[in-house]
C-alpha cells in the first residue's frame, strides 16, 4: 500500500507542473504590471514618485521579482522576436520593442520557431527560491500579497478555517440527514414517503446555490420581510465580547451561520441521498440479503448490516470531491455571503490581480484533489475487499 | 421536454420576440421592416414639406414617432435599453408610464406594459430573459461541443487501439517528440493574433479559431510524424516498431487534467480577457473531456472484442471507418448522457459567475439580472423570475440526462 500511495504521489508531479505553468501563463497575460504596481505604490516623502526615480524603482523590483528573466525552461518564439525582451522595464516599451521587431524583419522569419532553454527562470525561482529574498514554493514561502505586502501563507491560514467550517460542517449535516432518508426511501419504495422525497430531492438537486443563497437572503435576512438572521459576515462587527466561552460564541455568531451552512449542505444532501437510495435498493436485490432475511434476521439488522454496508460505496466519490470543491466550488458562496474563507479571498485575489495568492490557491486546490482522489481510492478499497491496490486501472 | 423545445427556439427567434425596434411599420408614407434590416439608418423624405429626416434605426425610440401603421414584437423591448419613465424597479403590477408620440406621460397602455417589471434603468426584465436564452444555450451547447469533440476522438482512439495494437516506428516517434514544439508554435504562437481578434469579436468567433488552431496543431504533428517514420524509420536501429501506449498516456493525461480548479481558471481568464462567456466555454471545453473521454473509452474497450468489429477488421476496413462508422454509435450513448449533464453545469457556472457581477458583460444574462436583484431585495421579480428561468432550465436538462440513462439501462438488460 506504501508503494501504491508513493507511486499516485509521483504521478502527481506532472500535474503540479501543468496548474502551476497554467498560472504562470495567465500571470504573463495580465493587464497589470506588478512592477509597475508596487513602484506606482513607493512613495517619496508622502507622493506618489515620478519620472526617473519610478524607472528606478521600477528596475528595481522587477529585479527583485524576478520579472527581468524568462518565464520557462523553454521558450519558443519566432526568429524576428528578440529574445532579451523582459529585461526591457517599461511595460509599453517592451510592447513596442516587440511589435517593432516583428515588422522590421524579413517576414519568413515569423515563421520560423527558435527555441532556447533557460537555466534561471521565473518559474524555477518560484520553486526553488532565488537565494535572497524567497526561499521558493517547496520549502512553503508563497511570497507576499502584492495588495497588502503580507506573507501569503499567513493569508492563507487565517482564511482556511472559515472555509473549513462551512464545506465539512456542511459535508457531516449532509451524511447525517441524507443517510437516514436515503436508507428508509429505499426501503420503503413506491410508496408516499418515497415520491415526495424523490420528487423534493431533485428539486434541490436543480437549485441553483447562489438563487437558493438570494432567496433565503431575501426572505429571512430582510428588514421589509423577516430579519431572522444576518445577510453578511460570520460574526458581528464589534467582535464577541471578552472572555466569552466558545458556546457563548456559537450562539452569538449562529444567526451568521444558519444561512450559509443551509446553502452548503442541501446540494450534497440532494445528491447523497438520491445516490444512496439508488444504491441501497441494487444491494436489496441480491441473492444473500434474501438469504439474510430467510434465514430471520430481523428486518433493521438486513438493512443496516448487509444492505448498506454494501451501498456505502457511492458515498465515498463525495468525500473525496469536498476539499477540491471547498475552494472552487465556494467562490460563489463565500461571495454571495461575505464569509471571509479561501473562496472569497481567491475571487478579490483574482479581481485585483494578486497573483502569488492565486498561485498560492492554484497550488493548493491541486493538491487536495489529488489527495481528495487518493483518498478516494483508499477508502474504496477499504470499503470493498474486492478492490485491490495493484490492478487498480480505471 | 418541452419546456427545452421553447427553451431553443426563444433563442433562435429571440430577435423576432423580444425588440425595440417594430417588425413592420409605415411612417410617413413608406414601409420599413426595422427588426430585420441591416442598415443602420432610414432617411425619409416628408411627402408634404419635403423635409428630409434620418432616422438612426437602433437609437431612435420607435415609440415616440408618429408611425401611421405598425406591428410591434409580441415584447416590444431590447434588453438593456433603458426606458428612463420607468427607471428605478417599477415591479410587473406597479404604476407604469408611457410618454406617447405627443410627448404626453399617460398610463401605460396594456400592449407596452413591462410584464415582469423593469430594473434600476427601466430595462425591461421579459425582454433580458428571453435574451439570456440565447447566452445559457450558447454557453451550455458550445462547451459541451468543445468537450465532446476532444473527449471522443481521444476516448475513442484510447479505447480502440488499447496500449499495444497502435504501432508506429522509433523514426516516427522521434518524429512525435519533434514535433511538439513547433506545431504549438505554427497554431497557437503564429496564429496569437488572430485568435486575440476573434476573442474581441464574439464567443463563436474564438471557438471557431480555438478548433481550428486546434486541428492544425493534430495535422502538423501527424505530419511531422509520419514524414520521420517514412525517412528516418528505414535506417537500422529507427525501423523498429514499437507500441504507443496511448491508452496509459491518456490515463495519465486524464488524471492530470481532472485535477485543474475549473472555476479559479475561469474567473483568471475572464479578469484577463473580460469575456465571461468565453473564458466559461473554453475552460470548461477543455477540462470537462475527461469525463466523456473516460466513459467512450470503456465502452469501446467491450464494442471492439464484439464479433462485428472482428469481421470488420477482418475484411479488410480501415481503423478510422471501423472507429466512426461502426464501433463508435454503439460507444456513445453513455457519454451522451454525460454531455446532457455537462450542458446543465455549464449552464449554471455561467450564471453563477455573471451573478457574482464582477465582469464587464455587454449582454444581459440571467446571471447579471439575479446580481441587480441582489442589490435590491425589494425588486422581487429581479429575483425570482432571472433564478426560475435557470432552475427550470437545469431542471428539465437532468430530467432529460435522467430519461436517456434510465432508457439506456432498460437496453443493457
Amino acid at each position: 500500500m506504501v508503494r501504491y500511495i508513493v507511486k499516485r504521489l509521483l504521478q502527481f508531479i506532472p500535474s503540479f507542473i501543468l496548474i502551476t505553468f497554467l498560472g504562470f501563463v495567465l500571470n504573463d497575460y495580465a493587464p497589470v504590471d506588478p512592477a509597475e504596481r508596487l513602484a506606482a505604490r513607493s512613495l517619496d516623502g508622502g507622493k506618489p514618485i515620478t519620472g526617473n526615480q519610478r524607472d528606478i524603482a521600477l528596475k528595481q523590483w522587477r529585479h527583485k521579482l524576478g520579472l527581468d528573466l524568462p518565464m520557462f525552461y523553454i521558450s519558443v518564439k519566432s526568429l524576428a522576436e528578440p529574445d532579451t525582451l523582459e529585461r526591457v522595464a517599461d511595460r509599453g516599451e517592451r510592447e513596442n520593442f516587440s511589435k517593432q521587431a516583428k515588422l522590421n524583419a524579413p517576414n519568413w522569419q515569423n515563421y520560423i520557431p527558435t527555441i532556447s532553454f533557460h537555466a534561471d527562470n521565473r518559474y524555477h525561482r518560484w520553486l526553488f527560491g532565488d537565494g535572497e529574498n524567497s526561499k521558493g514554493v517547496l520549502r512553503g514561502d508563497f511570497g507576499f500579497s502584492y495588495a497588502t505586502g503580507e506573507p501569503v501563507g499567513d493569508i492563507l491560514t487565517s482564511r482556511i478555517w472559515y472555509t473549513l467550517l462551512f464545506s465539512l460542517g456542511g459535508i457531516f449535516l449532509a451524511y447525517l440527514i441524507s443517510i437516514p432518508l436515503g436508507v428508509y426511501a429505499a426501503v420503503k419504495k413506491n410508496s408516499w414517503f418515497d415520491r415526495t422525497s424523490s420528487v423534493v430531492l431533485f428539486l434541490l438537486y436543480s437549485m441553483p446555490s447562489f438563487w437558493l443563497a438570494t432567496l433565503l437572503l431575501m426572505a429571512f435576512a430582510n428588514p421589509d420581510v423577516l430579519y431572522w438572521f444576518e445577510a453578511s459576515g460570520v460574526k458581528p462587527a464589534q467582535g464577541f465580547p471578552e472572555g466569552a466561552s466558545v458556546f457563548e460564541k456559537l450562539r452569538i455568531a449562529l444567526p451568521y451561520l444558519v444561512l450559509p451552512m443551509i446553502c452548503y449542505t442541501y446540494s450534497s444532501l440532494a445528491f447523497l441521498s438520491r445516490t444512496l437510495r439508488v444504491s441501497v435498493l441494487e444491494t436489496i436485490k441480491q441473492d444473500y440479503i434474501t438469504t439474510a432475511r430467510a434465514k430471520g434476521l430481523p428486518e433493521n439488522k438486513v438493512v443496516w448490516r448487509h444492505a448498506f454496508r454494501n451501498a456505502l460505496l457511492p458515498l465515498i466519490t463525495v468525500l473525496a470531491n469536498v476539499f477540491p470543491y471547498a475552494i472552487g466550488g465556494s467562490v460563489i458562496l463565500e461571495t454571495v455571503f461575505t464569509i471571509p474563507g479561501l473562496g472569497f479571498e481567491t475571487f478579490r485575489a483574482i479581481m485585483s490581480q494578486d497573483y502569488p495568492i492565486i498561485m498560492a490557491m492554484l497550488t493548493l486546490t491541486s493538491i487536495l484533489t489529488m489527495l481528495g482522489l487518493l483518498l478516494q481510492d483508499i477508502l474504496y478499497a477499504f470499503a470493498d475487499p474486492r478492490i485491490s491496490f495493484n490492478n487498480t486501472k480505471r | 421536454m418541452v419546456f427545452l423545445f421553447v427553451l431553443v427556439l426563444l433563442a433562435l427567434l429571440a430577435p423576432v420576440i423580444a425588440n425595440q425596434k417594430p417588425l413592420y411599420v409605415v411612417y410617413k408614407g413608406q414601409t420599413f421592416y426595422p427588426a430585420f434590416t441591416s442598415k443602420i439608418k432610414y432617411t425619409v423624405t416628408d411627402p408634404l414639406t419635403k423635409e428630409v429626416e434620418d432616422i438612426d434605426i437602433d437609437k431612435t425610440d420607435w415609440k415616440q414617432l408618429k408611425l401611421e401603421s405598425v406591428v410591434w414584437p409580441l415584447i416590444p423591448y431590447s434588453p438593456g435599453r433603458s426606458d428612463l419613465t420607468n427607471a428605478n424597479y417599477i415591479s410587473p403590477n406597479g404604476k407604469q408610464e408611457f410618454k406617447n408620440a405627443d410627448g404626453k406621460y399617460v398610463e401605460m397602455p396594456g400592449r407596452f406594459r413591462h410584464r415582469l417589471g423593469t430594473g434600476v434603468r427601466g430595462d425591461d426584465v421579459l425582454a433580458g430573459l428571453i435574451h439570456g436564452t440565447r447566452i445559457s444555450l450558447t454557453v451550455g451547447l458550445l462547451s459541451m461541443l468543445l468537450a465532446s469533440l476532444l473527449g471522443i476522438a481521444l476516448g475513442a482512439t484510447a479505447g480502440y487501439f488499447g496500449d499495444n495494437y497502435l504501432r508506429i516506428n522509433r523514426g516516427g516517434m522521434v518524429g512525435f517528440y519533434v514535433s511538439l514544439l513547433p506545431a504549438w508554435f505554427y497554431s497557437f504562437y503564429v496564429r496569437s493574433s488572430v485568435l486575440g481578434d476573434a476573442l474581441s469579436s464574439s464567443a463563436l468567433a474564438f471557438i471557431l479559431h480555438l478548433l481550428l488552431s486546434l486541428l492544425l496543431l493534430v495535422i502538423i504533428i501527424l505530419i511531422i510524424t509520419k514524414l520521420f517514420g517514412a525517412t528516418l524509420g528505414r535506417l537500422p536501429f529507427f525501423n523498429k516498431p514499437t507500441a504507443t501506449h496511448f491508452d496509459s498516456w491518456l490515463t495519465r493525461i486524464i488524471e492530470t487534467v481532472i485535477s485543474i480548479p475549473g472555476i479559479i481558471l475561469i474567473i483568471a481568464l475572464a479578469a484577463i480577457t473580460q469575456e465571461l462567456t468565453a473564458a466559461v466555454i473554453v475552460v470548461i471545453g477543455i477540462t470537462s473531456w475527461t469525463g466523456i473521454a473516460r466513459l467512450i473509452r470503456a465502452e469501446m474497450l467491450k464494442v471492439r472484442e464484439l464479433d462485428y468489429i472482428i469481421a470488420a477488421k477482418a475484411s479488410g476496413l480501415k481503423n478510422a471507418a471501423i472507429i466512426f462508422k461502426h464501433a463508435l454509435p454503439n460507444a456513445i450513448q453513455p457519454a451522451l448522457v454525460s454531455m446532457v449533464f455537462g450542458v446543465a453545469s455549464a449552464i449554471l457556472i455561467e450564471s453563477g459567475l455573471s451573478f457574482l457581477g464582477a465582469f464587464q458583460i455587454d449582454s444581459v444574462t440571467w446571471g447579471s439580472m439575479l446580481a441587480e436583484g441582489r442589490s435590491n431585495f425589494s425588486a422581487w421579480w429581479l429575483v425570482v423570475f432571472p433564478g426560475l428561468m435557470i432552475f427550470l432550465t437545469v431542471t428539465s436538462l437532468n430530467i432529460l440526462g435522467e430519461a436517456l440513462r434510465d432508457e439506456m439501462d432498460v437496453r443493457e438488460n
